[in-house]
């Protein structure tokens, strides 16, 4: 089922909210309003009888009695006024009657129900339901007093019309119908409106989001117009751009480099095969320029390597890393081969290890970061010098590898660039040497992959040391 | 003419000035790093000079404005691997008068350089004609009154320098910093010789002579302005 959208939610939840209120605003009203005109009623009623009473301890002569009773009980308008009777406790004969109200609700009022006969001295209200059919809605109102008056009790029962009441309460049910009706329709009408209004940020905010592209990534500056609701929100996409931002700066400067790494030995090849096609030269010039060449070849060669190899780390998954190595033959094999090539120059690599050293981690990647280490050891390390690679249990379930060429410095200044690609301690010496200016780069990345590090430290006391830590399997 | 050329790929300058040499008459100085180059830059009065841009110690951007900020005229031709066209923009915008982007092919780098050469000494003809004799500058042919003369390489430079500011008073101090690089051995006498060697083979007679020596002061070749 498709979600409703939000717009949609908050209208249906307001316009319902809206409805709560008015309803119950409408009972509440309807019932204090119901109560205040019975009360008025009965008040109206009490004063009458009141006013009969009182009329009745004066001595007056019947006749003046009658019609002082016929003014108490009209209203003012014709054909509104209220009944009376008056009679004596235990006599069936009125002493003085009103007319009757309607055919209909007159039993009640000569027959006054036994239940709501009042104490004496009190008064009691009761509703004059029509006889024959009983109309419990649009009731007459009576009441019945009791007064003694000298060795007699006096009943006095005074009936009205509430009638007014109900079609008043009508009249205002009608209206509030009609208004709450209206206020809901209104409000279900509006508050979409509203909610659009109150979500613009979020429109005006998608709306820039769409103008970015991979191209105007960069993340904008201060966001004035940003509600304070979404500053979270904004915040974090703004971070979010920032990152994607740095990562393709990055990737835009690794390609720019390796374009420029990748395109100088081309040039230095093209530009020695050109030179050397200028004039006719001698059998020892062109050796010359194809051991140039070949030079450069491997260089570009071992550039394209470094490239490629850096290119499969970046998407090799971690499951390559769940097999083990055993380090200390793995080194064993690699020192061996670095030994004898650096035995030509007179100089040697010498490994010390405890025993079985075994290791979590790829195999190959794991030959990939110590030939690094070991190549730049026995290339930049000073000539017959030798290379002491160590093996030792280190804390944490840790194993430690360190490479340590006597007399090799890294200038203090250059220290801070090693692992920054393509750079180079000294450029023209390594060029010289073929250093691609990835290798420790591309270290330290298997390194850290395996749950590791690789930190290389340089002093002119002790030379230059590689560490690589790695965790046991 | 003398070139400089900043690069910190050592081979790669060496190749250059090794093609420039046989190719061309240019004298040629290397340096492998920005300091260095700058300073070579502004203490030698180059005809030339190629520029790298990404150098060890200072960028080649640095040195062409520092060139340019201190007044020189010395026209210069960027090399660099960098090939995006905002880097081409930015190269020319700060002064350089040429981009080529590595890798280049080395005849058109040279080319480019005569070109630039030809415009700094305001000569759009590659071949110059001073009296009977005419230099050709791109193939580097001598024709004396219509016959060709086969000069030793040094007098070749020398004519060719003499020939482009033809009508200018040159002194042997300009010849002396325009015709020798760094590792020549310069003995200032030697010009005489080769200003001696080249009125032997160009000059019709005593009379009439192509090089004039303006004593005390230096050469003239052609005529004196009036």
């Amino acid at each position: 089922m498709k979600p409703l959208s939000l717009k949609m939610r908050l209208s249906l939840l307001v316009s319902v909210l809206a409805l709560a209120v008015i309803l119950t605003v409408s009972i509440v009203a309807y019932v204090e309003l119901e109560e205040s005109l019975l009360n008025n009623v009965d008040e109206i009623l009490r004063a009458m009888g009141a006013g009969i009473v009182a009329a009745l301890d004066k001595h007056e002569t019947p006749e003046k009695r009658e019609a002082e009773f016929r003014l108490i009980v009209s209203n003012g308008v014709p054909g509104t006024s209220a009944w009376y009777r008056v009679w004596v406790d235990g006599s069936e004969q009125d002493l003085f009657a009103s007319d009757l109200p309607p055919a209909s609700y007159k039993g009640l009022f000569l027959h006054p129900p036994g239940n709501e006969q009042p104490e004496v001295g009190e008064s009691g209200f009761f509703n004059l339901i029509a006889d024959d059919a009983p109309d419990k809605r649009n009731p007459n109102r009576a009441v019945w007093m009791r007064h003694a008056s000298g060795q007699d009790v006096l009943n006095i029962l005074v009936g009205r019309s509430s009638h007014y009441v109900y079609h008043e309460l009508s009249e205002f049910y009608r209206l509030l119908l009609i208004v709450g009706t209206s206020v809901t329709l209104l409000t279900f009408m509006l508050v979409p409106v509203l909610i659009s209004w109150g979500l613009r940020p979020i429109a005006r905010a998608s709306a820039q989001l769409r103008r970015i592209t991979h191209k105007s990534l960069k993340p904008a500056g201060e966001r004035s117009e940003v509600a304070d609701e979404l500053k979270p929100f904004v915040a974090a996409l703004d971070d979010m751009l920032a990152r994607l931002y740095q990562a393709m700066r990055r990737q835009e400067q690794f390609i720019a480099d390796a374009a420029h790494e990748l395109r100088t030995p081309v040039a230095l090849v093209k530009s020695t095969l050109q030179t050397a096609r200028l004039r006719p030269r001698t059998g020892t010039e062109y050796e010359t320029t194809i051991d140039e060449v070949l030079q450069d070849i491997g260089r570009l060669e071992r550039l394209t390597e470094q490239l490629l190899s850096l290119a499969r780390l970046e998407e090799a998954d971690k499951q390559h890393l769940a097999t083990g190595v055993r380090l200390d033959a793995l080194l064993g094999e690699m020192v061996e081969i670095f030994d004898a090539q650096a035995s030509q120059q007179g100089g040697r690599v010498i490994l010390s290890t405890p025993g079985a050293m075994w290791v979590r981690g790829n195999a190959t990647q794991m030959r990939q970061l110590f030939s690094n280490l070991l190549d730049n050891a026995t290339r930049h390390g000073p000539p017959r010098a030798t290379v002491r690679v160590t093996v030792e249990d280190g804390p944490d379930r840790q194993v430690n590898v360190s490479i340590h060429d006597e007399g090799g410095q890294i200038p203090p200044e250059a220290q801070a660039h090693l692992f920054d690609r393509f750079y180079r301690v000294d450029s023209s010496r390594a060029q010289a040497s073929g250093g691609s200016g990835l290798g420790l780069g591309i270290a330290r990345e298997i390194a850290r992959r395996h749950g590791g590090d690789l930190q290389i430290t340089s002093n002119p006391q002790t030379g230059t040391i590689a560490s690589v830590r790695l965790p046991k399997r | 003419m003398r070139a400089l050329i900043v690069e910190d790929e050592a081979r790669l300058a060496r190749n250059i000035a090794k093609a420039l040499k046989e190719t061309t008459s240019f004298a040629v100085d290397i340096s492998t790093d920005g300091e260095d180059g700058r300073h070579q830059a502004l203490s030698n009065p180059y005809d030339l000079i190629i520029l790298d841009l990404m150098l060890p110690e200072i960028d080649g951007l640095q040195i062409l404005k520092h060139l340019r900020d201190n007044g020189r005229r010395v026209p210069v031709l960027i090399l660099t691997a960098r090939d995006r066209t905002e880097d081409v923009i930015k190269g020319l915008d700060l002064g350089s008068d040429d981009y080529l982007a590595k890798p280049f092919d080395m005849g058109e780098l040279i080319a480019r350089c005569r070109a630039l050469v030809r415009r700094t000494y305001d000569r759009p003809d590659p071949v110059v004609r001073v009296g009977a004799v005419s230099v050709d500058t791109s193939s580097r042919i001598v024709t004396c009154r219509g016959k060709p003369v086969t000069l030793p390489a040094m007098e070749y430079r020398l004519l060719e320098y003499l020939v482009l500011r033809a009508g200018q008073m040159v002194t042997k101090a300009e010849i002396i910093e325009h015709l020798y690089d760094f590792n020549s051995e310069n003995f200032s006498n030697v010009v005489e010789v080769y200003v001696s060697s080249l009125r032997k083979k160009l000059d019709p007679g005593p009379q009439h002579r192509l090089i004039h020596t303006v004593r005390g002061q230096g050469y003239l070749i052609g005529e004196a302005p009036q």
